[in-house]
This record gives C-alpha cells, sequence and structure tokens, in this order.
C-alpha cells in the first residue's frame, strides 16, 4: 500500500511519516513537500494521502487517491478524513486514527 | 547519559510523531511524558523535573510568554526548546529575553531537533539560545525602522493592526486614550509613517508583527467586535 505525506512544516512531515513507519513498517511510504505533491501524485499514485489544506491541492487532485486525511491548518487543526467512501471531520486527530484509516484501506485493497 | 525530555503538543497527531522520532532514537533520549499544554503539561513537569522541554508555542506574545513563564515555574532547571511557526524577529527576541534555550522554526528537519537536544545537553550551563530558522527568513530579518519601538509601542502597534481603536487599545492595555494617542504619536515619528494603514504595512513588511499573530485574537474571540472586547461596533 503506498502512502504520501506531504504536509507541512517539514518537522511535522517527518514526524508523521515516522509514526506511520514505526507502526506499520510494511507502508511504501514517502513524503513530499507540497510544491511538488501534484507530481508525486502522478508518479508515485499514492492509495492514501496525508495532506493539509494550505498546500492548495484541487478536489480534483485528490479524487486520485482512494483515501485522504486532510489536517485543516485553517481550522483548529481539525481534520477531514475521505475513507471508504465517507468523509468525516475529526476534532484533533491521533495516530491511532490515522492508523485506522491506513488499517482500513489495507484491508479494502486486499478484497479488491 | 540518557537525557530525558518532555514533550508539550496541543496536536496529538503530531506530538506522537515527535514522540516516536525521539524515542526510536536508542539510549540517548528517554521521552518520561507528553501532554498537551495547559495544566497536564504542568504537573507533568513538576513531577517528571525533565533535563529537556519541548514545546510547540504558536499563540501571540502575550500568550507566549505566559506558557513559558509557567514552564519555568514548574520545572525550573529544564533547558527549554521551542517549536514555533512564527519567523518574525520580535518573536524571536521576546522569547529569547524570557531565557529559553532553543527557538526552533518548523520547517527544522527532524535531525536538527534532535541535534538541538544534544548540544543542549552537552553544555548544561550554556547560555546562549540556538536558533533554528529557515535561511530566507533570517535574510529578510533586520531591525530597520520598527527596532526602534519599545515593547509597549509594538503592543500598541500589534493592536492597531487589529483593528483597534485608541478607545478599545486603552481599554485592552488598561491605559488612559491620551497614552495610547501619545504611543502612536511616538511611533508614526520613529518609524518614519504618517497613518495607522502604513504603520500596519510597515510592521508587516518587516516581519516585525505577523499574520497570526494579529488573527489570533479575532479566533479566540479577543479581537474586536468579540463579546469580550466590551466594545462592539
Amino acid at each position: 500500500m503506498r502512502v504520501l505525506v506531504t504536509l507541512t512544516p517539514l518537522m511535522y512531515r517527518e514526524a508523521i511519516a515516522h509514526s506511520l513507519r514505526q507502526h506499520r513498517p510494511a507502508l511504501d511510504l514517502r513524503i513530499a513537500a507540497p510544491e511538488v505533491a501534484e507530481e508525486y501524485l502522478e508518479a508515485f499514485a499514492p492509495d492514501l494521502l496525508v495532506h493539509d489544506d494550505t498546500d492548495g491541492l484541487e478536489r480534483a487532485a485528490l479524487e486520485r487517491v482512494l483515501s485522504w486525511v486532510e489536517v485543516l491548518y485553517s481550522d483548529s487543526m481539525d481534520a477531514w478524513i475521505y475513507s471508504g467512501g465517507h468523509l468525516n471531520k475529526y476534532e484533533d486527530i491521533s495516530t491511532a486514527i490515522l492508523l485506522e484509516v491506513v488499517d482500513e484501506l489495507a484491508e479494502w485493497l486486499r478484497e479488491h | 547519559m540518557t537525557v530525558r525530555v518532555v514533550l508539550v503538543d496541543d496536536h496529538t497527531m503530531f506530538r506522537e510523531g515527535l514522540l516516536s522520532i525521539l524515542s526510536s532514537r536508542g539510549g540517548g533520549i528517554e521521552v518520561v511524558g507528553h501532554a498537551p499544554s495547559g495544566e497536564e503539561a504542568i504537573a507533568l513537569l513538576r513531577e517528571s523535573a525533565p533535563a529537556v522541554v519541548i514545546t510547540q508555542i504558536d499563540v501571540d506574545l502575550h500568550r507566549a510568554k505566559e506558557v513559558i513563564s509557567r514552564i519555568r515555574e514548574a520545572s525550573p532547571h529544564s533547558r527549554l526548546m521551542v517549536l514555533t511557526i512564527f519567523d518574525n524577529l520580535r518573536y524571536v527576541q521576546a522569547l529569547s529575553k524570557l531565557g529559553i534555550d532553543a527557538y526552533i522554526h518548523k520547517t527544522s528537519s527532524s535531525e536538527e531537533l534532535v541535534a538541538i537536544i544534544e548540544a543542549l545537553v552537552r553544555e548544561p550551563a550554556g547560555e546562549n539560545t540556538v536558533v533554528s530558522m529557515p535561511r530566507g527568513s533570517l535574510e529578510r530579518m533586520d531591525h530597520g525602522p520598527m527596532g526602534a519601538l519599545s515593547e509597549r509601542e509594538t503592543e500598541v502597534l500589534v493592536h492597531v493592526a487589529r483593528g483597534l481603536s485608541n478607545l478599545q487599545i486603552a481599554t485592552e492595555m488598561n491605559l488612559a486614550e491620551a497614552t495610547v494617542k501619545r504611543h502612536l504619536a511616538n511611533i508614526y515619528q520613529k518609524v518614519g509613517v504618517g497613518s495607522r494603514s502604513e504603520a500596519t504595512r510597515l510592521a508587516l513588511q518587516e516581519m516585525w508583527i505577523g499574520i497570526s499573530e494579529i488573527t489570533e485574537a479575532d479566533l479566540d474571540g479577543s479581537g474586536p467586535g468579540s463579546p469580550h472586547d466590551g466594545h462592539g461596533h
């Protein structure tokens, strides 16, 4: 399963990527600056994108991934999560919630 | 020697991410606790008295000072590292004056974060403040005319930038309206402008104040027109 993390700033991008790698070492995970997010979406074709709402990605770009997590820097750091065809808003997202998204998607990929 | 660290960050996922990085460093760093800011963090600091406190601070200067002073009170011997998104000179200087040991912009890498922890611990009596900032921000920073402003005048200027009237500023700062006017006259003279909007524009251009600092008050409901400002429109 391919995961792309494009959060800003760098320290948070690295922190989330590290956390995911630590808990789910089998993931094919890459990090990229938001400026090159579009290129990575095209070339790496992630199944899951973890990004924030200040990177300027269009909704159309998000349609290229099966699931996405969008941290709302413009709204108290809440997060939208699109997973399994459903869109939900979370307050103060945790690693456990992020891992749930990863696991649900991994299961869906196994079944399809 | 193991460095005992406490992490304070309001955002759970990010705090846990930093915890993951620091905990993976082997025997060198031990994260003895982590918490969102506030009472939970203060209790944790009192209880654990870590060698290093890493705290996220992305609030206006007034609140930043409160946070730092509470941390210092709870754990006076800890080296204090601040993680922030602010990259304006006044913020760096003000926090440095409060005796922080490291000012780390969040565009810094996690490797830099670890290196700074190690550097601080290697020199426990060090009196320098370590600053990790984007090169571009540092290059743009200079005192310019804004550097001549006193702390009080800068505070007035932040309120001006928030759109408060002289009367509202006076109420906010517990001053007489005439004193606010005098501060404003001094500001205009020192920075060479003739109006509130020019002063605001210059302060923003020179990054003496930040957009977040101006909008923070609106977000927390303490800005002009909020139920707390006592004036309305």
